[in-house]
C-alpha cells in the first residue's frame, strides 16, 4: 500500500481565517483518499510550526514545505498541490 | 566653628610646620642658632600657614646667613612637581591632602595622614622631579595599603602604557574593522581607551563589570557606554518641514530653512545622519526614504533622479567625518512601492509645505523611479567601479505585490550578483504592518513605538538605547547538561543585562538633561519636547552561539539533528520569554535579538578556553583563530545545503523581536542575476526569513584601484599582489586586514555558495512565480561540490 500523504493544517484560536482553513482542508482530506490531514495549533506546536517555517496563521504545510502561508486556499488550488506534490 | 576656636587649630597647625621645619634645616646642615633665628622671624613675620610657602621663607631666611644650607633645604624638601598643567611647581604634601579630602570625600586627618606617607616616599626616593601621575600612583598605592579601595577607584588616574599608545600609532586596532588607521583613529582609540576604563570603574556597578570583564556577558560599546545612545532611525519629514541645525540649536552652526530643490533636501539628509552620529555610536539610518524624498523629483527627469540618489550615496560614503575617522554607518531603507500606511498621509512638500490634498499615494510612480535610480547608482559603483559600502541599502521587500515590480526586483538581484549590496528585509506575514531594519540589523517594530500621529508629523523615529550580549556557550558549559539549571543561568544572565541596560538609561538620563548630547536634546515644539524620546528606545539583550552552547550541552549542533534544532528554539523561545518577563516586571521596552558581535564572537571564546579547556569553540584553538557563531546560525563551515541553512536559521526569525540576520555567502565570481531573483522569491516565501543579504566577496586592487571578483591574491587587472580583500564581515562590508583574528578564521571556514546551476535558472524561468511554493532547496549547490 502507498503510504499517505500527510497535510498539516495550523491555526490558532480566534484567528479570523483558521475556521475556513480547516473546512477547506477537511473537505479536501475526505475527499481523497491519498491524504491523511493533521490539525495542530501553531500556539502549542510553535517549534514544530517553525521548522516547517510557519509563524502565522492557517498555514497549510504539504509533505515537509509550507504551502500555503497565512491565507485559505481554493478547494482547487489545495487538490492541485496536492497532485503536485 | 567659633572665630577663635578657628584661629587656635590655625595656630597649632603653623605650630606643627615650624616644628617639622626647624628639624628640616637642622637635617639640612643648619646650626641651632640658624634654625632658631629662622623659626621666629617665620613666627613673627609670617602670615601664610602652608607648609609650602612657609619653607620657602624658611630657605629665603636660611640664604641670607647661610646660602649652602639653604640651597641643601630647597634642593631636599621642594621637590619640583611637573603639574598636569604643564608647570613645574613645587612639592607641597597640604595639595595631596586637599585633593584626596575633594575627590574622595576621606576626612582631613585620614588625607593628612595619607599625604605624609606619600611625601616620606618621594623622600626616599631623592628624586629632583616627579610627575603629577606618578604622585597619583604613590597616593593609589597608599590607599590600596590602608584598605581605601574605593577611594582608590575615586582617585586614580586613568590612561593607557605607553607602550600601547606607541602600538596604536604605529599599527592600529583591529577591533573595529571600520577604523581606518589615521591621525583621527588613533584620537578615538586613545580616547576610547579611557572612556572604556571609566565606565569599568565609575559607571557600571563592580558585578556588572565584572561580568563584562569574566566574559559572561559582552557589552557593546564600552567606550561609548556614559555618553551615547546606540543606534536611531530618523524621519526625514521632521528636517523637509523644519530646516536643519547640525548643532541642534543653531548657536555653533548655520541653520537651514526648509530645502527646496532636490539637491539641497538630500544634502539636508545627508547632514542630518552625520550631525546625528555625533551624538550616536552606532548606525544612523531613515525609513522610507525614496517615499518621503519622492516629492521633490515630481516632473524632473531621470537623470534628476539619478543625480538626487548620487548626492546621498556619495555624501555618505565621503564624509570621513564621523567617530574619529570614519564614514557615519548609515543606512537608507528603500522600497518600489508605497505601502498602505503612507497612502493617505499628506506628503512634505518642497520648502517644507503640507497640504491634505497631496498624499504619498500621489507620488508612488516618483517613489519607484527614484528607488530605481539608487539601485541604478549603487550598481554602477563609484568613479572606480567599485561598491558603495555605506549608507546600507536595505531594500523592504513584500512578497503579496513583488509582481508588480518585477523589473525593479532584477535590477536588486543584478546588484546583488555583481556586489552584494543590498540588504533585504522582507515584509513576513507575522512581523508589524510597517517595521524596518537599520545598522547592524536592528528590527524597528515602527508600530510599537510610534502613534497615529507620528505617521502624521513626520515624528516617526526610533532606535536601540544600547546592546548587551549574553555568552550561551558560557551557560552551556556551567550548566553541566542539566536543562533547568541552564535556564535559571539564563535568566540570571538576562537579569544581569537588564540592569546594566537601566544603567545605561540612566546615565543617558543624566546626558541629555545637562546637555552633553545636543542633537539629541533640540526641542522639537514650544513645549520643549527633545527630538530624542529616551523612555521610547529599545533596550537590547542579545545572544552569541547558541551553536557552540548547544555542543556544550548536548554535543549536538544546531543543524546535526532535529532534537538539537528542536532544542534550540526551545532555548531561544525561553530566553524570548524571559525578556517579556523584564519588560513586563520594569515597564521598559525591553528586546531579544540577534546582535552583530563583530568583536564578542572573538573576545568570549578566548575568555572562555581560558576558564574551560575542552570549551567548544570555532577555528584554531592553538593558534586563538577562535570565533563563536553568530546568534542562532548554524556554523559557518557547515557541510549543509544553502536552503536548508536558511530554513534552520529562519525559524528564529519569529523569535526575535529586536532583529537578527542570515548570510548568503556566494562563492561564484559571477552569479547568474536571475538564479538570485529567484532564490529571493523563494526565501521569501518558503521560509520565514525577515532579514538577509548575499554577501559577494572581492578585490580591490591597491595600484591600480579597480576590483577583481572573489578574494584573489592577484589583480585581475594588472596582476599586482598589492592588494586588499573584501568581505561582509557582520553587517557591514570591510576590508579584511582590518579584521580581528577570529573573524578572519570565520572567512576562512565559511561555506560559500553557488546559486547559479542551470537548472536553477530553467526551473526559475518554468515556475515564474508559481503561486504553490516548494522548489528550491535541491537546486541550490554548495560551491564545493559543483
Amino acid at each position: 500500500m502507498t503510504e499517505k500523504k500527510k497535510m498539516i493544517v495550523f491555526t490558532i484560536k480566534n484567528c479570523p481565517n483558521c475556521p475556513a482553513a480547516k473546512r477547506v482542508a477537511k473537505e479536501v482530506a475526505d475527499e481523497r483518499e491519498d491524504t491523511e490531514l493533521e490539525e495542530l495549533d501553531l500556539t502549542e506546536n510553535m517549534f514544530r510550526g517553525l521548522q516547517y517555517q510557519v509563524a502565522s496563521t492557517p498555514s497549510i504545510i504539504i509533505g515537509d514545505k509550507a504551502i500555503f502561508v497565512s491565507t485559505v486556499p481554493t478547494k482547487q488550488e489545495l487538490n492541485d498541490a496536492l497532485d503536485a506534490s | 566653628m567659633p572665630e577663635n576656636k578657628k584661629n587656635f587649630e590655625l595656630a597649632k597647625t603653623k605650630n606643627n610646620y615650624l616644628e617639622q621645619i626647624s628639624n628640616e634645616c637642622v637635617r639640612c646642615g643648619a646650626s641651632i642658632w640658624e634654625t632658631v633665628e629662622v623659626i621666629d622671624k617665620l613666627k613673627l613675620n609670617s602670615n601664610t600657614n602652608t607648609l609650602r610657602e612657609l619653607r620657602y621663607e624658611a630657605i629665603k631666611e636660611l640664604g641670607k646667613t647661610n646660602a649652602k644650607v639653604a640651597m641643601k633645604y630647597h634642593s631636599l624638601f621642594t621637590i619640583k612637581v611637573r603639574t598636569n598643567n604643564m608647570e613645574i611647581e613645587s612639592f607641597d604634601r597640604d595639595r595631596i591632602a586637599e585633593s584626596l579630602t575633594r575627590e574622595t570625600g576621606l576626612s582631613t586627618d585620614l588625607s593628612n595622614q595619607i599625604s605624609s606617607s606619600v611625601e616620606e616616599e618621594l623622600q626616599k626616593l631623592k628624586l629632583d622631579f616627579v610627575s603629577a601621575p606618578l604622585i597619583r600612583e604613590l597616593v593609589d598605592s597608599k590607599l590600596i595599603e590602608s584598605g581605601l579601595e574605593k577611594a582608590r577607584l575615586d582617585y586614580t588616574r586613568l590612561g593607557m602604557p605607553v607602550y600601547d599608545v606607541n602600538k596604536l600609532i604605529d599599527g592600529g586596532s583591529t577591533e573595529n574593522a571600520n577604523l581606518q588607521h589615521n591621525p583621527e583613529t588613533i584620537h578615538k582609540l586613545i580616547a576610547d581607551s579611557v572612556m572604556r576604563e571609566y565606565t569599568l570603574i565609575k559607571v557600571l556597578d563592580r558585578n556588572q563589570a565584572d561580568a563584562h570583564m569574566n566574559g559572561a556577558i559582552h557589552i557593546h560599546d564600552l567606550d561609548y557606554f556614559p555618553i551615547r545612545p546606540f543606534c536611531f532611525s530618523h524621519d526625514i519629514r521632521f528636517f523637509l518641514k523644519n530646516g536643519f541645525k547640525a548643532d541642534g540649536r543653531g548657536l555653533h552652526t548655520a541653520t537651514s530653512k526648509p530645502a527646496k530643490h532636490y539637491a539641497v533636501a538630500m544634502s539636508h539628509a545627508a547632514k542630518v545622519l552625520a550631525a546625528a552620529q555625533t551624538n550616536f555610536a552606532g548606525g544612523q539610518g531613515f525609513s522610507w526614504f525614496n517615499i518621503l524624498m519622492s516629492p521633490f523629483l515630481e516632473g524632473k527627469s531621470y537623470s534628476d533622479y539619478k543625480q538626487a540618489a548620487q548626492i546621498m550615496i556619495y555624501e555618505m560614503s565621503q564624509m570621513y567625518v564621523a567617530r574619529g575617522g570614519q564614514v557615519v554607518f548609515s543606512s537608507i531603507n528603500i522600497q518600489p512601492d508605497v505601502p498602505k500606511t503612507l497612502e493617505d498621509i499628506p506628503a512634505v512638500l518642497p520648502g517644507g509645505k503640507v497640504t491634505e490634498s497631496k498624499t504619498y499615494a500621489d507620488y508612488a510612480d516618483e517613489t519607484h523611479k527614484l528607488f530605481d535610480a539608487f539601485i541604478d547608482v549603487y550598481t554602477e559603483g563609484d568613479a572606480l567601479e567599485k561598491p558603495f559600502s555605506f549608507p546600507k541599502c536595505e531594500v523592504t521587500y513584500n512578497p503579496k505585490i513583488a509582481n508588480q515590480y518585477e523589473d525593479s526586483w532584477m535590477k536588486v538581484s543584478e546588484l546583488a550578483a555583481k556586489f552584494g549590496t543590498p540588504y533585504y528585509f522582507i515584509n513576513q506575514p507575522y512581523l508589524p504592518e510597517f517595521a524596518c531594519y537599520q545598522c547592524c540589523a536592528y528590527l524597528m517594530p515602527l508600530s510599537d513605538q510610534t502613534t497615529e500621529s507620528d505617521l502624521h508629523n513626520g515624528t516617526v523615529r526610533g532606535g536601540a538605547l544600547q546592546v548587551v550580549t549574553l555568552n550561551l556557550p558560557r551557560i552551556g558549559l556551567e550548566s553541566g547538561g542539566d536543562d533547568n539549571k541552564l535556564f535559571e543561568l539564563m535568566r540570571e544572565r538576562a537579569e544581569l543585562a537588564r540592569d546594566m541596560l537601566i544603567k545605561k538609561q540612566e546615565v543617558i538620563k543624566k546626558r541629555l538633561s545637562s546637555g552633553v548630547l545636543p542633537f539629541l536634546s533640540q526641542p522639537i515644539d514650544e513645549k520643549g519636547t527633545l527630538y530624542y524620546d529616551l523612555d521610547e528606545q529599545a533596550l537590547e539583550i542579545g545572544f552569541i552561539g547558541l551553536n557552540e552552547m548547544l555542543l556544550n550541552h548536548m554535543g549536538e549542533e544546531l543543524h546535526s539533528s532535529k532534537e538539537a534544532w528542536d532544542f534550540g528554539l526551545k532555548t531561544i523561545n525561553t530566553l524570548k520569554e524571559i525578556v517579556a518577563d523584564i519588560a513586563k516586571e520594569t515597564g521598559k521596552r525591553f528586546v531579544l535579538s540577534r546582535t552583530p558581535a563583530e568583536s564578542a564572537s572573538y573576545r568570549l571564546p578566548k575568555i572562555d578556553i581560558k576558564k574551560y579547556p575542552n570549551a567548544h569553540v570555532q577555528g584554531n584553538k592553538n593558534t586563538e583563530d577562535i570565533y563563536y557563531t553568530n546568534g542562532a546560525h548554524v556554523r559557518p563551515s557547515a557541510d549543509i545545503g544553502l536552503f536548508d541553512r536558511m530554513k534552520i536559521e529562519s525559524s528564529f526569525h519569529p523569535l526575535l523581536s529586536g532583529g537578527t540576520m542570515n548570510h548568503m555567502f556566494l562563492g561564484e565570481a559571477n552569479p547568474s542575476p536571475i538564479a538570485i531573483n529567484e532564490l529571493t522569491k523563494k526565501i521569501a516565501k518558503n521560509t520565514l526569513a525577515s532579514y538577509f543579504a548575499y554577501t559577494k566577496d572581492y578585490t580591490l586592487c591597491s595600484d591600480c584601484s579597480k576590483v577583481s571578483q572573489t578574494l584573489v591574491d592577484k589583480c585581475s587587472h594588472c596582476n599586482s599582489t598589492n592588494v586588499e580583500g573584501y568581505s561582509r564581515i557582520t553587517g557591514y562590508v570591510q576590508k579584511v586586514s582590518s579584521w580581528n583574528k577570529g573573524k578572519q578564521q570565520e572567512l576562512r571556514d565559511r561555506q560559500k555558495y553557488s546559486v547559479s546551476s542551470s537548472s536553477m535558472i530553467a526551473k526559475a524561468a518554468q515556475e515564474q512565480d508559481s503561486s504553490v511554493a516548494g522548489a528550491g532547496a535541491e537546486e541550490i549547490k554548495q560551491e564545493n561540490e559543483s
